[in-house]
């Protein structure tokens, strides 16, 4: 899932905090051999370090509010319709003052499963594969989509075509060069289904990709590449989000085909450059990976897809929090995603910066609405004002986090609807709960992942809070694969969840508040259904003009802000400490993405 | 004594049968399934309904629970590990690569434990209710109750950050060529840590088997010849004290393959432990049997040569 670590149920990489009784029993249960007990908690092979989550649009801050709207080539959200404005950034950051070329820098990184983008599902292995492969349009710190092997982007006014120029005289690492061939096998790999690549179900919008994913035709009728450096995309209904679509995350990466074109689709991941991606066409390059220790990449000397990296090589090493954060203060490390909780440790070691910004990611409390008690709106109300979430966010996230009362809460032009506040109000929460007789004898099932400290921390004060005003909850504690499991099958009242990248595009909600998209389909928990917003976000979708989006949207929002299909709790930021050595580094809102911009980073001295 | 080992031998397949039985049907009972770990709810949306099921039947979970446990044991028969659920990569190349770290560090640890449990545990003996004995039982309480992510941050802490000595953690130093001094300074801390938790029991039964030879009248009657005490001691009482502790040492070779999952863990060390804990999180059952395969594999065995070295040591133990 390339969305994985957006969804992280709170375990996220390893933690060194030993075993609990409960871990223990669990882990013999499953069946480890007697010698290898412990209960360490690796994440279940994709966990990404906790990605922290935040949302707080501070309207003005950022980049460039609303802008630039109707163009008719630009489709809304996207800064990608002019490529060369877009790739500004990187002239501005230059190396900044007194970096020098050359020289190697350290990160942290969790455990990958894959290194073939068409599998990755952490946003760690993402992270380096948008390093080292080349796509034809990425997000920037902003989540903003910006070409990266396209040169120009040509979008029709209906939101349906979308034609990509690539850029000349791009080569793979082995000196192959990149043509719009390559990009025709990526994307057929990526929606066959016996490849089972995470991407297909993105991918499906295209003409003829369902088609041609079951076999049922010989081509895509919807990619066509009428010459080597042209690639047209040609929808089955209007997105004006689709370069969001193929640029999330690392992007969907271009494979060279030369290299994987006879590998059979189910052998796709099976095979060694899955662990060994050595021919790509990024700025830097795979050199080895060294299993469970650590991955090194150098520059690639021959890219021709913008400015070369300044760095000679980049270690990312694998390592518990805990031991990272000694690493970072003995100068082993230049780069980690911070828990609030070493943040202000961290501060005061003068050799290394300390950043803190707004997340896209959302924390809440996924709500069954199949269960009937908890159909009644007053009742999901009352939740949203029994919880003191302004305290939660002052104590537990030391005011690192903002609270929120839905889930549309960017871009910039979108900006977070003024609503209501669900101000901390027991005895609100204690007169709606009357009003919808709820049964305070009832004991709800609330399923929860421990092993995130903020987390681990807030559920028993929620617990506390919602006791104070009638109603119970008990917390189950389960392992994700359980929680997932029950979550699916329905069997659960609440559940606790923290990710999803909201902040980026409006649209992003609808994943989660559409009926189309309930779970195990999609990422709608509690099968909440309302048939004003499936009607709002196709709508939001159906149209590039900006405003008439942020219309459609404001009215998802009022709706989700006053239905409440979940209890919606904060954002927290997304905090990083890097070392005095690393200069260029630019915060990204969305955690794993910090090396987003690893290619113009420099070390200073 | 070559019937004997054949009996044992020929008594272990029923029992590895057994054990691999058991461990299969209780994974594939416990709660969580493979597929449904693997994929975040939002990409099964783009992946079409019937994604899961197809993935099931690809995996082969469609099938009854016996029937996956049969066609595991036709593979594995056959000496195929066979595939992770997670990334399809190869079970037996996977643990091969893990295989040498998680000795390296294992046998150091246990090699430590010996060299500071014997003398230690033989000395708390002779010298018994000395100053000696008391701190070093304090210890070894201390070092049993301490658990080691507790003792392995203390150490980072104390070596790699306080007096910074040590490297924090790694196998080796990132970005240089590999050399033996640079492999050996990775493991002073990790091996260390692992070690000093080994050798607290062993000083225990060091010193009360020690205790209890030196009180036997054959050790009265050296003495009584007028045997220097020394030659009494290492002769005749510790060779004797020694043969209890080989058992100990023996039947602890498993964990050996085993690794350490909380150790390696911290000291980022690329071992069994750390894939053994990935899989059973992830429910991959595939590579959870292999582990277990090799742990139960490793167990029958370390027993058999026990009884084997007893035989040996303890010339009145005869097997028929």
């Amino acid at each position: 899932m390339s969305d994985h670590q957006h969804l992280d149920h709170a375990d996220s990489g390893m933690r060194s905090r030993g075993v609990s009784r409960r871990g223990f029993m669990r882990l013999l249960v499953a069946g480890v051999g007697v010698s290898a007990l412990g209960g360490l908690l690796t994440a279940c092979g994709q966990q990404p370090a906790p990605a922290k989550p935040a949302e707080p649009a501070k309207p003005a801050e950022a980049a460039k509010p609303a802008a630039p709207a109707a163009a008719t080539t630009a489709p809304a959200p996207a800064a990608a319709a002019k490529p060369a404005e877009a790739a500004k950034p990187a002239a501005e950051v230059k190396p900044a003052a007194g970096g020098t070329a050359g020289g190697q820098l350290s990160m942290h990184w969790t455990k990958p499963v894959t290194l073939n983008p068409l599998f990755s599902t952490a946003g760690s292995e993402q992270g380096v594969e948008r390093l080292m492969f080349g796509a034809l349009v990425r997000v920037n710190d902003k989540l903003e989509a910006i070409p990266d092997l396209a040169e120009k982007i040509d979008v029709s006014p209906d939101a349906k075509t979308y034609t990509f120029t690539l850029k000349k005289g791009i080569t793979f690492t082995d000196g192959k060069p990149l043509t719009s061939q390559d990009v025709k096998f990526t994307f057929e790999r990526a929606v066959d289904k016996r490849a089972a690549s995470y991407w297909r179900g993105r991918l499906l919008d295209i003409q003829g990709a369902t088609e041609y994913g079951d076999q049922q035709a010989q081509t895509i009728s919807g990619l066509e590449t009428p010459d080597d450096h042209t690639v047209k995309m040609t929808l089955r209904k209007p997105d004006s989000t689709w370069l969001l679509t193929i640029g999330d995350f690392s992007g969907l990466s271009i494979l060279p085909a030369h290299v994987l074109k006879d590998v059979a689709p189910d052998q796709l991941q099976k095979h060694p450059f899955s662990l060994n991606p050595n021919v790509s066409a990024g700025a830097f390059q795979f050199v080895k990976y060294e299993t469970d220790q650590y991955l090194e990449m150098k520059r690639n000397d021959g890219y021709t897809g913008g400015p070369k990296a300044k760095l000679d090589r980049l270690f990312f090493k694998i390592l518990a929090a805990d031991v990272a954060a000694a690493q970072m203060d003995r100068g082993e490390l230049d780069l980690m995603i911070v828990p609030t909780s070493e943040m202000e440790r961290m501060k005061r070691n003068p050799n290394l910066t300390v950043v803190s910004v707004p997340s896209p990611s959302v924390d809440f409390l996924a709500v069954n609405v199949r269960k009937e008690y908890l159909q009644d709106k007053r009742v999901r109300q009352a939740m949203q004002y029994a919880i003191d979430r302004e305290a939660v966010v002052k104590a537990i996230y030391q005011g690192e986090a903002q609270v929120v009362n839905q889930t549309i809460i960017g871009p910039d032009w979108m900006g977070m609807p003024d609503l209501n506040m669900y101000k901390f109000d027991p005895d609100k929460a204690r007169q709606l709960l009357k009003e919808a007789s709820w049964d305070s004898g009832r004991a709800l099932q609330v399923l929860y992942v421990p092993g995130t400290k903020e987390r681990d921390a807030y559920m028993p004060i929620i617990q506390q809070q919602f006791k104070d005003v009638g109603i119970t909850f008990e917390i189950i504690p389960s392992e994700a694969a359980e929680a997932t499991r029950r979550r699916n099958a329905g069997e659960f009242d609440m559940q606790q969840i923290g990710g999803g990248i909201f902040r980026q595009d409006p649209n992003v909600s609808g994943k989660y508040m559409e009926s189309a998209n309930f779970v195990p389909v999609g990422g709608n928990y509690g099968h909440y259904k309302n048939e004003r917003l499936d009607e709002l976000f196709s709508a939001g979708r159906g149209t590039t003009d900006q405003a008439q989006r942020k219309k459609i949207y404001t009215e998802a929002a009022t709706i989700m802000n006053d239905e409440v299909p979940w209890i919606y709790l904060w954002s927290p930021n997304s905090i990083f400490a890097h070392s005095k050595k690393l200069v260029g580094f630019k915060a990204p809102s969305y955690a794993t993405h910090n090396m987003w911009n690893a290619d113009e980073w420099t070390v200073a001295g | 004594m070559g019937k004997y080992l054949l009996r044992r031998l020929a008594i272990s397949v029923p029992v590895l049968l057994g054990i691999t039985l058991v461990v299969y049907v209780v994974i594939s009972l416990a709660p969580g399934d493979p597929v449904e770990a693997m994929i975040n709810p939002e990409q099964v949306a783009a992946l079409g309904p019937d994604f899961l099921d197809q993935q099931r039947e690809a995996l082969g979970l469609n099938q009854p629970i016996l029937v996956r446990y049969a066609l595991w044991l036709k593979e594995v028969a056959q000496g195929n590990l066979g595939f992770s659920f997670m990334d399809r990569q190869s079970i037996a190349g996977k643990i091969g690569e893990r295989l040498w770290p998680t000795l390296r560090l294992m046998l150091t640890a246990q090699l430590i434990a010996i060299v500071i449990a014997v003398p230690v545990g033989v000395m708390s003996a002779l010298k018994q209710y000395s100053l000696l004995d008391y701190g070093a039982t304090v210890l070894g309480f201390a070092a049993i109750s301490v658990p080691s992510f507790f003792l392995s941050l203390a150490g980072i802490y104390v070596f790699a950050l306080k007096i910074p000595i040590l490297p924090a953690a790694g196998m080796v130093t990132v970005g240089q060529e590999p050399t033996l001094a640079d492999s050996l300074w990775h493991l002073v801390l990790p091996a260390m840590v692992l070690g000093l938790a080994e050798a607290a029991p062993l000083i225990r039964y060091t010193r009360s088997s020690m205790l209890e030879v030196v009180r036997q009248d054959y050790v009265r009657v050296a003495r009584a010849k007028g045997l220097r005490e020394r030659t009494v001691i290492y002769q005749h009482a510790l060779r004797n004290a020694l043969i209890p502790l080989v058992t100990v040492v023996a039947l602890g070779l498993p964990r050996l393959l085993g690794g350490t999952v909380i150790v390696e863990a911290i000291f980022a060390w690329p071992g069994m432990g750390t894939l053994a804990i990935t899989a059973v999180r992830g429910r991959d059952y595939p590579v959870i049997m292999a582990i277990n395969l090799i742990s139960a594999v490793m167990i029958l065995l370390s027993n058999l040569l026990a009884d084997l070295i007893y035989a040996i040591v303890d010339p009145r133990i005869k097997y028929s």
